[in-house]
């Protein structure tokens, strides 16, 4: 968090010593705040109080990476409660959960590559893999060996302190993620040593905090926190606990990104606590699911929450091709506030005629208050008809208007010289408005 | 297993709202003058959703099935496979909700009303309306046809048909709420207010809703849905928002929220596009309903109070995750 000079002025010696090279206390957390010095300049303060300048300093989540040398995968860092406050930061990581000693591993490892979607032109892909150790050490190297060589980034779930040593060493350049199924204290030299970051878990919200409290004073920073519960209801009261002591109150040991682990047999029950994760809080999720209906639902569910609420909700104004659409298909104009083209291009498509959708830049406005702001008027559509060479693109001359703009049609003929057809008001009314004008 | 640390730990992350949403009823059974076999009650909570460590949240939100009064052309194969011959009939289709899958809450829609779909005319509609009333017992939900126009004649003849049921009467727009307003408070109605993801709009029609005498606690908020993929964080801020300025006391915002998943949800390509045109989206025996249920979950983080949706499948389904979301482990005695 920032801290204002007046917050950090109350943990200086306010002696005015000058030893800083600033004439008094003051001005030297004025220049702190302002980040225009280092606190290790004054030379008498406490190690309390440095340590408590140095924890109000931090953002209240910290961002934890992992992953590979070429992928580096980031965990945390919000700063809301809300989406619309500001934005969500770091989309969800979703990973897949594989046993060492699966006979199908390579397979699997081969299906899940393959796992492709796309959204609105990006494409996603299963994150990250997590391998959990069967307790025989050569198969678990050789599943390390395979999910690395493949480029995916791991978390390493293992009761065997040596066998987890193993397998960091095979992955050497590699940052994964330790899950240690045992004592944490077993293996806590380990990670202080290998630096890498780490889960702790409980059953129980409240023993998983005070585990959390330890293993923030104990100076570990990159920590991520396991409730292991299937209970909707636990993992939403923890997750908004955690948040909000992070962010209203200031906790550091509720600034340790969540994890959700589902290995429900159950697809709905697997839908429902990785849907509420992800819209609820969740930093990082693995699942045991392999279906592609699934994975294509919460890609989906995770592209809409994380997208920015700031960014102007715009579609990339041109033409859309909805179908395979042919020299002979009909062409239709809209604007390019995103709801607009989301609500007209899904009725095009039930129209089942393949078609093109002529998208102007509006600035984001819909149609009514576009037309009324004169940003969707005949000079913009025909300017926009010859940008994107819609004469080249089509044989006919016939361009279709939303309904609410038919007073356009004159004007729009006059310029363009097409017979303007006034289309329907509501996108609801395109299916069977195009299915009567469009019977070629 | 709990210490001083803990509570207070768990203290600092409560929050304490000093607003609540209206509750609402649905239905009127005999004892209110109706023939409803039971009486539906939403809203009335005074914390964000499912965190009952910190508020009541007395009724859990409920779905309800909707129907159509025609079937339309190239109705998405998943639905056909679930309702069968019963969809050529609105009274067949809406006994099969409720004594096949016994569903308690039925939502009609009056697509076939529309001039763009067959123009059927409002009496036509309140026949329907007597009809289904007289088939089944559950409360219900009365939608028009979409077109502002013909849905200030419409709702007023369906809803002088459902005259003393306290059905929840949709859509009152901007341009058409004073017809509707009227035939719900000469015929016992409360009503869906829909504006288009706008807060200030929402609050605007809410307020002229309750000028015409129109009591504010009878509305029920509908921001237009949008379905996972095509807009849902727009719907899914604006009902946030929405139900934080509730608790924080705003009594214009104070309703409960509707979402009808299932008529956006079908739309989609994730629920009709063929196994051959999409292999990288799975089963489409799955994905429909799957868009339904994840659809769903994020409203009902966000708030909402009503879902309608389309196949029996998800119903049963996210009942069962309610279950789970309403369970009432304190964890602050």
């Amino acid at each position: 968090m920032a801290l204002s000079a007046l917050e950090i002025y109350k943990f200086l010696p306010k002696t005015n010593c000058k030893k800083c090279g600033q004439p008094t206390c003051l001005a030297f957390a004025m220049k702190l705040a302002a980040k225009q010095i280092e606190l290790s300049q004054c030379p008498f303060l406490t190690e309390d109080a440095k340590q408590k300048l140095n924890e109000l300093s931090e953002p209240p989540m910290r961002t934890v990476t992992f992953g590979t040398p070429e992928k580096e995968v980031k965990i945390g860092g919000d700063l809301v409660l809300f989406r619309h406050e500001k934005k969500f930061y770091n989309p969800t990581p979703l990973g897949i959960i594989l046993d060492s000693s699966d006979e199908k591993l390579e397979e699997k490892i081969n299906y899940i590559k393959e796992l492709r979607i796309e959204r609105v032109g990006e494409e996603f892909k299963i994150d990250f893999l997590a391998i959990k150790d069967s307790g025989e050490l050569s198969q678990f190297i050789t599943a390390v060996n395979i999910i690395s060589h493949n480029g995916f980034p791991l978390i390493l779930i293992s009761d065997s302190r040596e066998n987890i040593s193993s397998a960091v060493r095979k992955l050497k350049g590699h940052r994964p993620i330790v899950y240690y199924r045992g004592e944490i204290d077993d293996i806590i030299d380990f990670l202080k040593e290998s630096d890498l970051p780490f889960i702790i878990s409980d059953t129980q919200s409240q023993s998983l905090w005070k585990k959390a409290e330890e293993i923030y004073n104990s100076g570990f920073k990159n920590v991520i926190l396991h409730l292991e519960s299937s209970s909707l209801n636990e993992l939403l009261k923890f997750n908004t606990i955690q948040r909000r002591l992070a962010i209203l109150k200031g906790k550091r040991f509720a600034s340790f990104p969540t994890l959700i682990l589902v290995e429900e047999e159950d697809i709905f029950r697997q839908l429902a606590l990785c849907s509420l994760g992800i819209c609820k809080y969740t930093d990082v999720l693995i699942s045991s699911c392999l279906d592609k209906a699934l994975w294509n639902a919460l890609v989906t569910l995770r592209f809409n929450i994380y997208t920015d609420p700031q960014k102007p909700v715009t579609v990339e104004p041109k033409v859309y091709s909805i179908g395979t659409p042919s020299e002979n298909s009909p062409v239709l104009v809209t604007t390019n506030f995103s709801l607009t083209y989301y609500t007209v291009a899904p009725e095009i498509e039930n129209s089942k005629i393949p078609s093109y959708l002529l998208v102007v830049d509006t600035e984001g406005m819909s149609v009514l208050t576009a037309w009324a702001a004169d940003k969707f008027n005949e000079k913009v559509i025909s300017s926009w008809m010859e940008r994107e060479n819609l004469k080249g693109l089509v044989n006919h001359r016939r361009l279709i208007i939303p309904g609410y703009v038919a007073v356009l049609s004159g004007k729009l003929e006059e310029v363009t010289g097409w017979e303007i057809i006034v289309g329907p008001k509501e996108a609801s009314g395109i299916p069977k408005f195009l299915k009567q004008i469009w019977r070629n | 297993m709990r210490d001083t640390m803990n509570d207070e730990i768990l203290k600092l992350g409560v929050q304490n709202w000093p607003g609540k949403v209206y509750e609402l009823e649905i239905g009127a059974d005999s004892q209110q003058g109706g023939t409803r076999d039971k009486v539906i009650r939403v809203g009335g909570q005074n914390c964000m959703p499912f965190l009952h460590f910190e508020g009541e949240m007395p009724n859990a939100p409920r779905l309800a099935i909707e129907i159509l009064d025609i079937k339309p052309q190239e109705y998405p194969q998943e639905l056909v496979k679930a309702f069968g011959v019963a969809l050529n009939n609105p009274v067949d289709w809406a006994k099969k909700c409720v004594q096949d899958y016994g569903f308690d809450f039925l939502c009609l829609r009056f697509i076939g009303a529309h001039p763009d779909w067959g123009d059927k005319s409002s009496q036509e509609c309140a026949r329907i309306v007597e009809k289904v009333l007289k088939s089944v017992k559950a409360p219900l939900i009365i939608v028009g046809c979409g077109d502002p126009e013909k849905d200030q004649d419409l709702l007023f003849e369906v809803s002088s048909a459902a005259q003393g049921e306290n059905c929840l009467i949709g859509m009152a727009l901007e341009n058409n709420y004073k017809s509707v307003v009227a035939s719900c408070i000469s015929n016992g109605h409360s009503l869906i207010a829909e504006t288009p993801i706008d807060i200030n709009l929402c609050k605007q029609l809410n307020i002229l809703i309750s000028d015409m005498g129109f009591p504010v606690e009878k509305i029920v908020i509908h921001h237009a849905t949008a379905s996972l993929g095509y807009g849902l964080e727009y719907t899914y801020s604006i009902m946030e928002r929405t139900r934080l300025a509730a608790l924080q006391g705003d009594k214009l915002l104070s309703q409960p929220m509707i979402s009808f998943v299932g008529w956006e949800v079908w739309k989609t390509k994730e629920a009709k596009a063929s196994e051959e045109e999409m292999p990288e989206w799975g089963e489409l025996s799955k994905r429909g309903v799957f868009w339904e249920v994840v659809t769903s979950i994020a409203y009902l983080q966000a708030g909402v109070d009503i879902l309608v949706l389309n196949h029996p499948s998800s119903i049963i389904r996210l009942q069962d995750i309610i279950k789970d979301l309403m369970s009432r482990e304190e964890i602050i005695s």
